[in-house]
C-alpha cells in the first residue's frame, strides 16, 4: 500500500509541479511579447497600416444563426472600423427567427443573382443580397449546415478580398483591431497566414454606436469569474505560443486568414465541433509537409468583445462544446503528437494540450476520487492535504492576478477601481466551485464523447449590450 | 486514525516521517511566497493607477501653467522663460502640438525655439541610445519638431538595426519633407523588412510629386528578363499608382508589356489606372491579351476606372476570357462605361456562355441597384458621393 500511495503522490505533485513551471514560463514569455508590442503600438503603427498602398484589403465573414437581438447592432460596428478598403460579408445560417428580416430593413437589401465561387464545400445558398445602402455589404443566406464551419465557408466564398475576418454575429471589434491584426499581413506578406487576437467578455462594459466605450466588469458572478479566465487564457498564454511558433489555436471568435491559404487546406471542416482549432492545426500540418514557409501568430491587442454566458445552462453548454472540440482535434491530429517534423506544435503545443488541457481533467478528477476513496479508507492526511489545496489556490490565485495586473499596466482601456477590485476577488472566488465546475463538465464533455453523443452548434441566447 | 506515512497527499509516502514533515515546510514556504507575490502585484496595480492619476494631474498643472507663455511665443514671438527640467516634457508635448496644427511663420518659430533651446539636438543625440525603444522615440520626437537639423542623423536610422526605429525615422523623415530625405526614403523600398517597406511608400505617398523621379528610376530599374522582380520596384510601381503623376505614365507602360514578372505587370495595369494618359488605354486594351490571368484581370479593371468608352468593344472581347477573374472584371469593367457599356452587357447577357451570361446579368443589376439607391451611375445622373471603389484585386 506505502508503494502505491508514494507513487500517486509522487505523481501528482510531479504532474502540479510541471503546471506551474510551464504556467510561468508561458506568463514570462507573454509578458515580455506584449511589452514589445504596447511600445510597437505607441510608435503610430495603425497610422502606418491606415496610409499604406501596400495595406491590403479585407472581408470580414459573419456567420449568424437565430441572432436578431445584436444582428444590426454588430453589423453596424463592422461598418464604422477604421480600415482602407474592406467588405462585410453576413451568413445567415438558416435562421428561424428575424435575423434575415432585421438586416433587410435595416440595409435595404435587395436580392442578387451575381455567381458565387463554390471553393470551399457548404450547404446550398438560397440567396445573395446586396444593400442599398451600403456598397460594402453583402449578405447570404444559406440552409442550416448544422455548424459554424459550413457558414463561414459560405462566407469565404463570397468574399472577393485575399484576407478574411472571421468574427462572431454577437461580437463587438475596437475600431483600430483590423488595423492592428494585419500587420503581420505586412510585415511578412508571403508567409503570414492567419492571425488571431484577444478576445474579451463584453459584459458589464457600455457599448455606443457599435463601440465599447466604457469597460467595466460584469455585475454577473458568472461573467465576472469568465472575465479572469479570458484574461488569463489570451493575455498570460497565448502570447507565448505565438513567440514560440506553436501557436494552435485562433479564436473562432475572431481571426483573420489568408483566404488562398484556407481555400488550399479546404477550408473549416463542417464535422469538427472545435473548428477553430481544427483549422489552426490542419494549417500546421498542411505547410509543414508541403515544406513551405509560414507563420500563424497571435497579437494582444487587437480586441474583440464577445458576450459570455451568464446562466449555468448556457456556460455548460459552451464548455462542454469547447472541451468535446479540443478532444476531437487532438485525437485527429495525433499523428502531429511529438514529431519533431512538426515543429513547435507537435514537439510543445499538441504535447501541452494532451498534458494539461485533457489530461489536466482526468487528473483533477481523478484526484477528487482517490481523495474521497482515501477519506473514507483513512488514509488521508488532512493537514498536508489542505495545504497542498491551498497551494494550488494560490498559484492560481497569484497567475490570474499577474495577468489582470498586466492587463491594467498595458491595456489602455482603463476600467474603474471598483471594477478591478472586483476582478481581483474573483481570481480568489473561481476557486470555489467554478473551477471544480469547469472539471466536472469537462469530464462529461469527456464521457459524452467516448459514448458517441452527437455534439451541436447550439449558440448562446444573446441579452445584448448595454448601450451608453 | 490516519498513518501518516501511508496517506495520501503526504508527500512521499514513505516511511521517513521526516520527508511529509519537510513537504509540509516546502508546501507552507510556497503558500507564503504566492501570497506574497500576490498581495505585491495587487499592490502594483494600486500604485500603477495612483501613479497615473497623479501624472495627469501634474500634466495638467504644468500645461494650465504654460499655455499662456507657449501662446506668446508661437503667436507673438515673446521669448518663453527658462522651463525647469522636470516641466520640459510637458512643454515639449504642448510645442509639439501646436508644431502639428500650425504651419508658415507660428510653425517655423516653434521648430526655431525647439532647436535654440537643445531639444532637437538632445534628440539627435538620442538617436544614438542602445536602446531601440528610445532611439524610436527620438527619431519620433525629430519628425514632430520638423527640424532639418536632423535629416541626416535620421537618414543613418534608415539603415537601424531595429524595424520599428527605421520605420519611425521614415515617417519623421516624409514629415521633414527635405529634398534630401527622397532617396533615401526610395531606396529603403529594399528594405528587407516589409513593414518598414511599407511605412515608406505610405511616406512616399504622402511626399507627393517630390518622390516621382526618384520612384522612375527604381521602377524602371527591373530587369525585364528576370523571373521575380524585386519588391522595391513592385512596390514603387504601387506608389507611383497611388500618387497619380503623369510622368510616371511611359515607365509604367514600359513595365506592363515588357516586365517579366507576373506581379510586376499586373502593378503596373493597376498604377496606370490613377496615372492616365494617351497612352494607357491602348496599353491595357492590349495588356488584355497577356498571356497571364492576372494581368489580364487588372487590365480590364483599370481600364473600367479610367471610364475610355472605346475600350468597349476590347472589353466585350475578353469577357469570354478562360478566367473566371478576367470575365467578373470585364463585366464590371463594362458597366462603368456609360451607356455603350451598358449596351454591351445587355448584348452578352444574351450569349450561349453561360459563364459570361452570369457575369454580365449581375453587372446589369449591380447598376439597376446603384441607380434605385441613388448612387451615381457612369453617366453621372446623381449629385451623391460614390461609392468607395473597390480596390482592383486579380
Amino acid at each position: 500500500v506505502s508503494t502505491f500511495v508514494a507513487v500517486i503522490n509522487t505523481c501528482f505533485l510531479c504532474y502540479f509541479l510541471a503546471l506551474d513551471v510551464v504556467y510561468a514560463t508561458l506568463f514570462a514569455i507573454s509578458f515580455y511579447e506584449s511589452g514589445r508590442h504596447v511600445r510597437r503600438l505607441a510608435l503610430g503603427a495603425d497610422d502606418i497600416v491606415l496610409q499604406s498602398p501596400l495595406t491590403p484589403p479585407i472581408s470580414i465573414v459573419v456567420a449568424a444563426l437565430n441572432e436578431e437581438a445584436t444582428i444590426v447592432a454588430s453589423v453596424d460596428a463592422l461598418r464604422l472600423l477604421e480600415y482602407g478598403e474592406f467588405e462585410i460579408v453576413v451568413v445567415d445560417d438558416g435562421s428561424t427567427d428575424a435575423t434575415l428580416a432585421r438586416l433587410k430593413g435595416a440595409y435595404t437589401l435587395v436580392r442578387s443573382t451575381a455567381p458565387l465561387r463554390n471553393q470551399l464545400p457548404c450547404k446550398p445558398v438560397h440567396a445573395a443580397y446586396v444593400s442599398r445602402r451600403l456598397p460594402n455589404l453583402v449578405v447570404i443566406s444559406k440552409e442550416n449546415g448544422g455548424c459554424k464551419a459550413d457558414a463561414v465557408n459560405a462566407g469565404i466564398n463570397a468574399a472577393r478580398y485575399p484576407l478574411v475576418c472571421v468574427t462572431d454575429a454577437d461580437a463587438v471589434l475596437d475600431k483600430d483591431t483590423l488595423l492592428r491584426i494585419v500587420r503581420p499581413f505586412i510585415e511578412r506578406p508571403r508567409e503570414t497566414i492567419a492571425v488571431g487576437g484577444t478576445v474579451r467578455v463584453i459584459n458589464g462594459c457600455t457599448v455606443s454606436a457599435g463601440r465599447v466605450t466604457r469597460v467595466g466588469a460584469p455585475r454577473n458572478l458568472l461573467a465576472a469569474l469568465q472575465v479572469v479566465e479570458y484574461m488569463r487564457a489570451f493575455i498570460a498564454t497565448r502570447t507565448a505560443w505565438s513567440r514560440l511558433g506553436g501557436l494552435f489555436l485562433i479564436s473562432g471568435a475572431f481571426g483573420v486568414f489568408r483566404k488562398a491559404a484556407v481555400v488550399e487546406v479546404g477550408g473549416f471542416n463542417p464535422k469538427a465541433i472545435g473548428e477553430d482549432m481544427e483549422l489552426v492545426l490542419r494549417m500546421h500540418r498542411h505547410f509543414r509537409a508541403a515544406k513551405r514557409p509560414y507563420r500563424i501568430v497571435f497579437l494582444p491587442d487587437p480586441v474583440v468583445w464577445t458576450e459570455a454566458p451568464e446562466t449555468l445552462k448556457g456556460l455548460r453548454s459552451q464548455r462542454k462544446r469547447w472541451h468535446r472540440g479540443l478532444l476531437q482535434c487532438l485525437w485527429w491530429n495525433r499523428g502531429m503528437l511529438l514529431r519533431p517534423s512538426q515543429g513547435m506544435v507537435g514537439v510543445l503545443g499538441l504535447p501541452y494540450l494532451w498534458i494539461f488541457e485533457a489530461g489536466g481533467t482526468v487528473v483533477e478528477v481523478v484526484g477528487y476520487a482517490v481523495i474521497t476513496v482515501a477519506a473514507v479508507t483513512g488514509a488521508l492526511y488532512v493537514p498536508f492535504l489542505l495545504l497542498f489545496v491551498l497551494l494550488a489556490m494560490a498559484y492560481g490565485v497569484a497567475l490570474s492576478v499577474s495577468a489582470l495586473v498586466m492587463d491594467e499596466a498595458r491595456s489602455q482601456r482603463s476600467q474603474s477601481s471598483w471594477d478591478v477590485a472586483w476582478l481581483l476577488l474573483c481570481t480568489v472566488l473561481e476557486n470555489f466551485g467554478y473551477r471544480q465546475l469547469m472539471a466536472v463538465w469537462r469530464f462529461a464533455a469527456m464521457v459524452e464523447m467516448f459514448t458517441g453523443r452527437k455534439a451541436t452548434w447550439d449558440p448562446l441566447k444573446r441579452k445584448g449590450f448595454k448601450t451608453g | 486514525m490516519v498513518n501518516e506515512d501511508e496517506s495520501v497527499f503526504g508527500l512521499v509516502g514513505g516511511n521517513d516521517r521526516s520527508h511529509a514533515v519537510f513537504g509540509e515546510k516546502i508546501l507552507i514556504g510556497s503558500v507564503l511566497v504566492l501570497f506574497g507575490w500576490t498581495v505585491a502585484l495587487a499592490l502594483v496595480a494600486v500604485w500603477l493607477r495612483w501613479l497615473g492619476h497623479l501624472q495627469l494631474r501634474q500634466r495638467r498643472r504644468v500645461e494650465a501653467a504654460w499655455r499662456n507663455k507657449v501662446d506668446d511665443l508661437v503667436l507673438r514671438g515673446m521669448l518663453l522663460p527658462p522651463v525647469p527640467r522636470r516641466e520640459q516634457p510637458v512643454v515639449l508635448e504642448l510645442l509639439l502640438h501646436y508644431r502639428a496644427l500650425l504651419r508658415g511663420p507660428e510653425a517655423a518659430r516653434i521648430t526655431a525655439y525647439l532647436e535654440e533651446q537643445g531639444y532637437a539636438q538632445r534628440a539627435a543625440q538620442e538617436l544614438r541610445a542602445r536602446n531601440r525603444w528610445r532611439r524610436a522615440r527620438a527619431a519620433d520626437l525629430l519628425g514632430r519638431m520638423r527640424s532639418e537639423t536632423a535629416v541626416n542623423a535620421l537618414v543613418r536610422r534608415l539603415r537601424d538595426e531595429s524595424e520599428d526605429v527605421r520605420a519611425v525615422a521614415s515617417r519623421s523623415l516624409a514629415a521633414i519633407g527635405h529634398p534630401r530625405a527622397v532617396a533615401a526614403l526610395a531606396a529603403a523600398l529594399a528594405d528587407p523588412s516589409r513593414w518598414t517597406a511599407s511605412a515608406v511608400a505610405a511616406d512616399l505617398v504622402e511626399m507627393g510629386p517630390a518622390a516621382v523621379p526618384t520612384l522612375i528610376e527604381i521602377a524602371s530599374a527591373t530587369d525585364s528578363e528576370r523571373p521575380g522582380a524585386s519588391d522595391a520596384a513592385v512596390t514603387a510601381v504601387r506608389v507611383l499608382g497611388e500618387i497619380r503623376d503623369p510622368r510616371a505614365e511611359p515607365v509604367l507602360i514600359w513595365l506592363l508589356g515588357a516586365a517579366h514578372d507576373v506581379n510586376m505587370r499586373a502593378r503596373a495595369a493597376a498604377a496606370l489606372s490613377g496615372v492616365g494618359g494617351p497612352r494607357t488605354s491602348p496599353a491595357l486594351r492590349a495588356a488584355l491579351r497577356d498571356r497571364e490571368w492576372p494581368v489580364r484581370a487588372q487590365a480590364a479593371s483599370s481600364l473600367g476606372a479610367l471610364r475610355d468608352r472605346s475600350s468597349v468593344r476590347a472589353l466585350s472581347a475578353a469577357i469570354e476570357d478562360d478566367s473566371w477573374w478576367v470575365r467578373r472584371n470585364c463585366a464590371e469593367a463594362l458597366a462603368k462605361l456609360g451607356e455603350p457599356g451598358r449596351s454591351a452587357l445587355a448584348r452578352l447577357a444574351a450569349s450561349r456562355d453561360r459563364y459570361v451570361r452570369d457575369r454580365c446579368l449581375a453587372a446589369l443589376e449591380n447598376l439597376a441597384l446603384e441607380a434605385k439607391a441613388g448612387l451615381p451611375t457612369p453617366d453621372g445622373k446623381t449629385g451623391m458621393p460614390p461609392a468607395p471603389p473597390a480596390r482592383p484585386h486579380p
